[in-house]
């Protein structure tokens, strides 16, 4: 476990106008998260958990308070420079895996890096051993559609970690998947967390992966009510 | 740039990714090319086969004549061609040839017609009119010779319609300078075809010098043909004025008589050849729009489909000019597979008519507006070209505002109702 938080949020809040109403889905929020971490955040629907990695990964911007990655206030980079950011520091993780469906699955892995702008052949390189590292080195030159639910989930994994980001955001990644493949995609999580040392925040609602993780963080309505660490 | 590559790769893979609708885009590109080439190359025939014929049948390029005489072709318009205009003609470096071009009756055994006459020298009609390469074709020797002199040339169609055929007589009627009527009987030599049915029906070549002596007109004519040994291109016939230091000369020699230009002397023509890039233009103008219309609903549709896709790729990091490149690509790779498809087509199809287009069932109505029965189609790379580039460049312009629009991310679509914005 390192010591020095990656993440860090400082009184942040993110309001919508919904008509003449204001809604609070971030109220006040304080949060550091360290190298290494293993986070789960859960709470019902609507209790600000997609908005809060949204916050964290530069894809909104708080309407109060900053969030700091690696002690730098997201505040201060362009649209931009948030996306070079997203692009090398921040891995994604989606509910409905998301991948490029006319790449084969160590294309879809590659394709980040290209975008970073390593050669082709590095980046096959690479993408061929972390594809390995998640189990699929048989499966790496078939398509998503030729690919299951889990083994797809395993490939948006490859290509989250493949660059070796700071962190890796996860939305709702078991949600489509049935109890065996959230097991093992868990495991492999897990693996690549405490082999790695890459730092995962994963929002669900899934006990498995509220079971899993080392930190739980409870949301409601907007506020962190509770937090396993604290 | 390394992260072109990628991008090219996945722009390539997505045309493929949904065949129907990039067929149908293809094939609209395809489609509104082909018909802009086509109408480039029809318009290009068109205006080739009107300038060969004024040019080449029986105008020429200029023409000396009094100034009634457009108005009124008839021995009244006479002038005497000295033989000091003659020199002056001689030494011009232009193709001449003297005529009286007068209206006439021509007789039959079986029929009266009324035909316009052309008394020619077929040696200087060699170079200027049809009826001079007809005769050199046909081997008509002697017309000029004076031992001969009572030979006549006569359209096909006049020959049916005055019952009668080569070698038979005819009888010619004019108004003589003394007003009364002159008769002459001439033999039928040869008979000629035209693609224009009029000058089948209508006209009559007889010796020059035969006609001077039947109607006492020594050295006169009423008319003068000039032609340019350089043949007048397309682009030049657009140009107002003609830069032929010659002609200077040539109508001081002729202070009574006025120097026409074909310009003058066919306007229709003219104006016609003239206008062949506006009516490319306007057919670009309305090809485009059509294809406009087509491209940008089927791109909004697109676009529309995939904008969760391209959300997600945002957020994986590809910042939006990255996604505009690979959407303009896969604009660009349509509109070029299109493009290469409508220039093969075309030029498969001026390679498959290489006898032309034959519109002899509108005989009629292409003589009225002054093209040949058969059309040649042709290409000019450099129109083709321009209106391609034009074409393609104005679609992919346009094609980029519903692109620029689907890939303006700030932030999510889902905080659009934040407080900030």
């Amino acid at each position: 476990m390192f010591h020095s938080p990656v993440i860090e949020c400082q009184g942040v809040c993110k309001a919508f106008a919904d008509g003449d109403s204001v809604i609070k889905a971030i109220d006040q929020v304080d949060l550091e998260v360290f190298g290494g971490d293993f986070i789960c955040l859960y709470g019902a629907s609507g209790s600000g958990k997609t908005t809060l990695l949204n916050l964290i990964g530069g894809l909104d911007r708080p309407s109060s308070g900053e969030v700091f990655l690696d002690k730098h206030p997201l505040s201060h980079y362009s649209d931009d420079e948030l996306t070079d950011l997203r692009l090398h520091k921040i891995g994604f993780i989606f509910q409905s895996y998301n991948l490029v469906p006319v790449f084969s699955a160590l294309e879809n892995v590659a394709f980040i890096l290209q975008m970073q702008g390593f050669s082709n052949r590095d980046a096959l390189a690479k993408s061929e051993y972390i594809l390995q590292q998640v189990g699929l080195s048989k499966l790496m030159h078939r398509h998503p559609a030729e690919l299951s639910g889990g083994q797809q989930q395993r490939v948006a994994i490859a290509r989250a970690i493949v660059a070796q980001p700071k962190i890796v955001l996860a939305d709702e990644p078991t949600a489509n998947l049935d109890s065996k493949n959230s097991e093992q995609l868990l495991q492999l999580m897990k693996q690549l967390n405490q082999e790695l040392g890459t730092t995962f925040i994963i929002s669900s609602h899934d006990p498995q992966v509220i079971q899993a993780a080392e930190r739980k963080i409870e949301l409601a309505d907007g506020k962190i009510i509770h937090d396993s660490l604290a | 740039m390394q992260t072109s590559r990628p991008i090219l790769l996945f722009a390539w893979r997505n045309l493929w990714r949904y065949p129907k609708r990039s067929g149908i885009l293809i094939s609209v590109t395809f489609l509104g090319l082909a018909s802009i080439l086509f109408f480039n190359s029809l318009m290009l025939s068109w205006a080739n086969s009107m300038l060969d014929n004024t040019l080449n049948n029986l105008g020429a390029q200029w023409q000396i004549q009094t100034e009634q005489m457009q108005q009124n072709p008839d021995i009244e318009q006479r002038f005497l061609l000295s033989s000091e205009q003659q020199k002056t003609l001689q030494n011009s470096s232009l193709f001449w040839a003297p005529r009286l071009n007068l209206p006439a009756i021509a007789k039959s055994e079986y029929d009266t017609v009324g035909v316009n006459l052309l008394a020619v020298n077929l040696n200087r009609e060699n170079n200027v009119s049809f009826i001079g390469r007809f005769a050199e074709q046909e081997k008509i020797s002697g017309f000029n010779n004076p031992k001969h002199p009572y030979q006549l040339i006569v359209g096909k169609a006049l020959l049916d319609r005055l019952n009668t055929a080569v070698g038979r007589k005819l009888v010619l009627m004019t108004q003589g300078k003394d007003g009364k009527l002159a008769e002459i009987g001439l033999r039928i030599t040869a008979a000629f075809e035209h693609s224009d049915p009029n000058v089948e029906k209508t006209m009559l070549f007889m010796p020059l010098a035969t006609a001077q002596k039947w109607l006492l007109l020594e050295n006169q004519v009423n008319q003068i043909s000039l032609k340019n040994p350089q043949t007048l291109t397309l682009q030049e016939a657009k140009i107002t004025t003609d830069s032929v230091p010659q002609l200077e000369s040539i109508k001081q020699q002729f202070p009574q008589e006025s120097l026409l230009s074909w310009r003058d002397l066919q306007p229709y023509a003219f104006a016609s050849i003239s206008m062949m890039d506006s009516f490319n233009w306007v057919w670009l103008a309305m090809i485009g729009v059509l294809m406009l219309f087509a491209l940008l609903n089927t791109l909004y549709m697109s676009l529309y489909e995939r904008r969760t896709e391209l959300q997600r790729l945002f957020v994986l990091g590809l910042k939006p000019s990255h996604l505009r490149r690979l959407l303009l690509l896969e604009l660009l790779a349509i509109l070029s597979i299109g493009t290469a498809l409508s220039w093969a087509f075309m030029f498969a199809l001026v390679a498959s008519l290489p006898d032309g287009i034959d519109l002899s069932f509108l005989a009629e109505g292409t003589a009225w507006i002054g093209i040949s029965h058969q059309l040649f189609l042709g290409y000019d790379i450099e129109l083709w070209l321009s209106n391609t580039l034009q074409l393609i460049g104005a679609l992919l312009l346009l094609g980029a505002i519903p692109i620029w629009r689907a890939t303006r991310f700030k932030v999510l679509q889902q905080t659009r109702n934040s407080l900030e914005d």
